[in-house]
């Protein structure tokens, strides 16, 4: 398991390094430097003196990839890549190219919001989503079955946004029991995270519970499971001991993807929220043309989603016995 | 039936806790007590990224920055049109011109004759800085991991002088720090850029010296070198002892004193950066771009950028009163009834981002923010247009709630901007000027602002907004080429009267004689992400059909839309905006002057119009004195314009802010944002209404745990 780890951890390199000229190679070629320097300085002020000169501050006056005119290895190295792509890998994340502050510093400061946002609904998402999908599961064909998918079908078809916007509704203007957006630290915390949580759950209700009925019925037709009826083990026992771990495979193939969210944030419900994390960040600094920022994110996030590719793929193996790395 | 004890445990555990848990929630964001408090909460919606007075280039930074900063001048908080007002100083400041060959003229002189103006500020003695270590006169000691300047300890405070005016001046003069209008102030300051190349070249020196002394260019870049801007001296600028100043200017331009009360024109005390420039404060991400040093009626405390920003009361500020005059219409209102009082009456300010107009909207109605813009879904909601006269005012429910609604129109000027360089809709012959006024008929703005902005604007006659000087009520100064006077008010001529034009200007009905081409005219805009463009794209598009033109749409993002009209690359632009700067009808004419053409000089004339004709015009009143010769002279500026139709005249826009009943002494500021120390606050009436109007409402809650309860204990079928 040890090699296939480190094999694992090597594989990270060329894949930050691709997602990086990728992230470079898209970023400019739909904008250029000029362009980032003309939106941060608005257009009464974008002549073409101050924007040679917001370029020059933050070293995008340089070539993209090669610099012909520079001495040896300075061709390679003085170059926009170079020094704002490649430099990461050991030089840290740097400055933001619109607000000139320290991206390391924001990401730690914008993290905790969003973690704090993003791990109760995740494990609200995925609590609820497994009851629920097992419930259905143990009555497929049903009536009840039958009225739980159709009210799947509904809340799937019903946006995120307009759920936000309801919930505020609700939650805050009608039975006034939290606040309608905001944010604050330590305890009060939980007054604000009240309602974005419960919006979030609600919104991930539909999709997940078709999806996680789907893989417990798959096991739920096995033989192990009429035998361990047969044997006259109680239903909950059969469907939340048997069952459920040997359906936890396809759903830890999805917990990657909500692990990324958990750190990179989700968008709507922190814009919509008030809450200061990272989902905003990112937006903002592709509305802002801050290719500093851009950059560090994608970094990040690509980090994230390979770590916790590895991390399932070894829960793979705590989970069956039977899957050897 | 047996008992399940563990089950109605649970539940009685259940029930118990929400009967708690319910009796602590209810939606205030500021929690118990707040509201009592001297304490105005209000909104920030776009990101801050900069509080630093001489880089800061933004509408929404300046909300803030206005008030934390004082200017040499402001404006008179209640008079319209805007007056300049002495702020930090003794007087207005007094001028002498001088002409080439260095002597003084008197009176008025002819632009044409001053060589140089130098403009003498006395500043008013005592004026005292914020609070802050930057001041003390010991050492300020070593602090691990500070979050703000107050993590320093004791703080002090100096008096403001006129070598902090030389300051603040070279540093905008470096140009690491980034001032947006540093290329404009070279416009009309002596010796700026020679005062930059100074700057340029002690930085230089210093960093020399410190590579000799053995630091690494890594080093060098993380802490750049502070030059001594007190030292270097700066031809615009001069100490002329400890409360006066002269600003240098290289030709007339009476317009200065408005840029006297904007934020660039602000003190800086030098100890402040040397503060900034220590390694624990700059590793700490303070600077003067989050934490200003200043002398105004506000003091920042907090300053999360992102979150949430905190001002309260500058308690050095020096003695400011409330205007006991305003306009004639104030006589025996409210609004007077704090006149003569000290300023700033609120304690602490708080601004809270909410970048969405909804849940801010919300928060206003539940008593939770002082004041709101208006999104437009809430229009229908929170207003009613009056039958008889079109004018707006607010909703029975919200008038009887006791929130009240202030309204401006600001100096802003939006366009459709033709290119004067195309071969069809541009250049001066007698044809696309006749194209350009057809299309100007074709487009009546009365009705699009009755369509799409629920009658929230003015039609604009030209470009320059009411309230301006020289812009008088129609039909004095009326656009008689494009409109009529109906009696009562302009409107647009018949569209028959446009058809008339273009079958002059060879298009009859919208087809080109010579080769017999329909005509297509093709609209450049950067407007697609915007909700509401296909529907106001649509509506342009009809209104030139009726001529039989054909409108075609050619969108794009921001930036490409910018390359696109910087190289004179476009028909018709879409709806421009002209935000003015100063309430002057110069800075609003200026858009058509030739050297100030786009393509050519990259200056504001989007249009790219040459008149030799408007040229002189223009020239001769822009440095005039308000007076009847200037009025008239715009008035012949606005004839020359109606003819050539460069642009289609658009809007004026009517800006609404909405304020609860116990927010006093509210008015619209379009041109300066300094006006919180004017505001009023009565906190006990808040504090009642945000009890009545947010009563928890918890019997839902109640009822969904009573089936969730009787769902758990209904007896089911055995399997």
């Amino acid at each position: 398991m040890l090699a296939y780890f480190l094999k694992r951890i090597c594989y990270l390199i060329p894949i930050l390094v691709g997602v990086n000229l990728l992230v470079f190679s898209l970023f400019f070629l739909v904008s250029s430097p000029d362009d980032m320097a003309r939106q941060a300085l608005g257009e009464k002020a974008d002549r073409p003196e101050e924007v040679q000169r917001w370029k020059e501050n933050r070293g995008y006056d340089l070539p993209l990839f090669y610099h012909a005119e520079a001495p040896g290895a300075q061709k390679i190295t003085k170059t926009i890549f170079f020094q704002k792509s490649l430099t990461m890998f050991w030089g840290g994340f740097g400055i933001a190219d619109s607000t000139g502050r320290d991206i390391g510093d924001e990401i730690r400061k914008r993290v905790w919001p969003s973690f704090a946002l993003a791990l109760p609904v995740f494990l609200g998402t995925l609590l609820a989503n497994i009851f629920l999908g097992m419930k259905l599961a143990a009555v497929r064909g049903s009536r009840t079955d039958r009225i739980g998918q159709f009210l799947c079908v509904v809340a799937m078809s019903i946006s995120a946004l307009v759920l936000i916007i309801f919930g505020q509704y609700l939650g805050a203007q009608q039975l006034r029991l939290g606040p309608v957006s905001g944010f604050a630290t330590g305890l009060a915390m939980a007054k604000f995270l009240t309602l974005p949580v419960v919006v979030g759950i609600f919104s991930g209700l539909g999709s997940g519970t078709r999806l996680y009925r789907t893989f417990f019925l798959e096991q739920i037709s096995q033989d192990y499971v009429r035998t361990a009826r047969a044997k006259g083990l109680p239903e909950e026992v059969v469907l939340f001991k048997h069952v459920l771990r040997n359906a936890l495979i396809p759903v830890l193939t999805n917990i990657p993807i909500y692990l990324l969210m958990l750190f990179t944030g989700n968008l709507l419900l922190e814009k919509f929220f008030a809450i200061p994390g990272l989902g905003g960040y990112t937006i903002d600094a592709i509305a802002a043309l801050d290719f500093a920022v851009v950059r560090a994110m994608v970094f990040l996030g690509a980090v994230i989603y390979v770590v916790g590719l590895l991390l399932a793929d070894l829960a793979y193996c705590i989970v069956d016995p039977r899957i050897k790395l | 039936m047996k008992l399940q004890f563990g089950k109605i445990f649970v539940f009685a555990v259940l029930w118990t806790l929400l009967l708690a848990l319910l009796r602590t929630c209810n939606n205030n964001p500021w929690g118990n007590g707040a509201a009592a408090e001297n304490t105005h909460y209000t909104t920030f919606a776009q990101k801050i990224r900069n509080l630093d007075p001489v880089s800061a280039n933004f509408i929404h930074e300046a909300a803030v920055i206005d008030n934390i900063v004082e200017t040499p001048l402001a404006y008179h908080y209640l008079k319209r049109p805007y007056q300049l007002v002495p702020q930090m100083l003794t007087e207005l400041p007094t001028v002498i011109y001088y002409d080439a060959a260095g002597n003084a003229l008197p009176g008025d002189p002819d632009a044409t004759q001053v060589a140089r103006a130098e403009y003498t500020m006395r500043l008013r003695p005592g004026i005292l800085y914020q609070d802050h270590p930057c001041f003390r006169e010991d050492s300020v000691p070593l602090v691990k991991h500070p979050r703000t300047p107050a993590d320093f300890g004791p703080v002090a405070h100096r008096e403001v002088t006129a070598e902090d005016f030389l300051v603040s001046m070279n540093r905008l003069c470096d140009s690491r720090v980034g001032c947006a209008v540093y290329s404009q102030l070279c416009g009309f300051l002596v010796g700026l850029s020679e005062c930059r190349q100074a700057v340029e070249a002690e930085v230089r020196r210093l960093d020399e010296e410190r590579r000799q002394a053995g630091e690494s260019a890594v080093q060098l870049a993380e802490a750049p070198s502070l030059p001594d801007y007190r030292k270097i001296p700066c031809g615009a600028v001069q100490v002329v002892d400890r409360y006066t100043v002269k600003y240098v200017l290289s030709r007339k331009y009476p317009q200065f004193l408005y840029w006297l009360a904007m934020h660039y024109f602000t003190p800086a005390p030098y100890e402040a950066m040397v503060f900034y420039q220590r390694p624990e404060v700059r590793a700490a991400g303070l600077s003067l771009v989050t934490w200003p040093v200043a002398n105004g009626p506000y003091q920042l405390t907090k300053c999360d950028l992102d979150f949430q920003i905190v001002l309260e009361r500058n308690p050095n500020y020096h003695e400011v009163f409330y205007p006991a005059e305003g306009n004639p219409e104030d006589e025996g209102t409210e609004i007077l009834s704090d006149a003569g009082k000290r300023l700033p009456f609120i304690d602490k300010v708080v601004f809270n981002w909410e970048p969405e107009s909804i849940p801010s909207w919300m928060k206003f109605q539940q008593g939770y923010y002082d004041n709101s813009g208006l999104p437009p879904d809430m229009f229908d909601k929170a207003l009613s247009m009056n039958p008889d006269g079109g004018d707006l005012s607010l909703s029975e429910d919200m008038a009887a709630r006791g929130m009240k609604m202030a309204t401006t129109v600001p100096p802003y000027s939006y366009y459709y901007a033709f290119n004067m360089r195309d071969p069809v809709v541009g250049g001066m012959g007698e044809r696309q000027r006749l194209l350009r006024q057809a299309l100007s008929i074709a487009l009546d703005t009365r009705k699009f602002i009755t369509i799409f902005r629920n009658g929230n604007g003015i039609p604009a006659e030209g470009i320059i907004p009411p309230g301006i000087f020289g812009m008088a009520e129609p039909p004095a100064t009326m656009n008689t080429v494009i409109n009529r006077w109906n009696g009562e008010m302009s409107v647009r001529k018949d569209i028959s009267e446009a058809k008339k034009l273009l079958a002059q200007a060879g298009y009859p009905n919208g087809i080109d004689q010579v080769t017999g081409d329909p005509l297509v005219i093709q609209l450049d805009h950067a407007a697609a992400g915007r909700p509401d463009f296909k529907n106001h794209f649509r509506w342009l598009a009809d209104r030139f059909q009726e001529l039989g033109v054909r409108l075609e749409e050619r969108g794009t993002d921001l930036n490409r839309s910018r390359q696109r009209v910087a190289e004179g690359d476009f028909q018709l632009l879409f709806e421009r905006g002209w935000v003015g700067d100063y309430p002057d009808p110069e800075n609003f004419l200026m858009l058509f002057y030739s050297e100030n053409g786009h393509v050519e000089h990259h200056g504001p004339n989007y249009a790219n119009y040459v008149s030799p004709e408007f040229d002189a015009v223009f020239k001769k009143l822009e440095t005039m004195d308000n007076t009847p010769e200037r009025r008239e002279l715009i008035e012949q500026a606005n004839r020359i314009l109606y003819e050539d139709a460069p642009v289609i005249w658009d809007i004026h826009p009517i800006n609404m802010i909405l304020t609860h009943g116990w927010l006093h002494n509210y008015r619209y500021m379009s041109i300066a944002f300094d006006n919180l120390k004017y505001l009023r606050l009565d906190p006990q009436e808040r504090s009642r209404c945000q009890r009545e109007w947010n009563r928890p409402c918890h019997w839902p809650i109640w009822m969904l745990m009573a089936l969730f309860t009787l769902a758990a204990f209904w007896p089911r079928k055995q399997r």
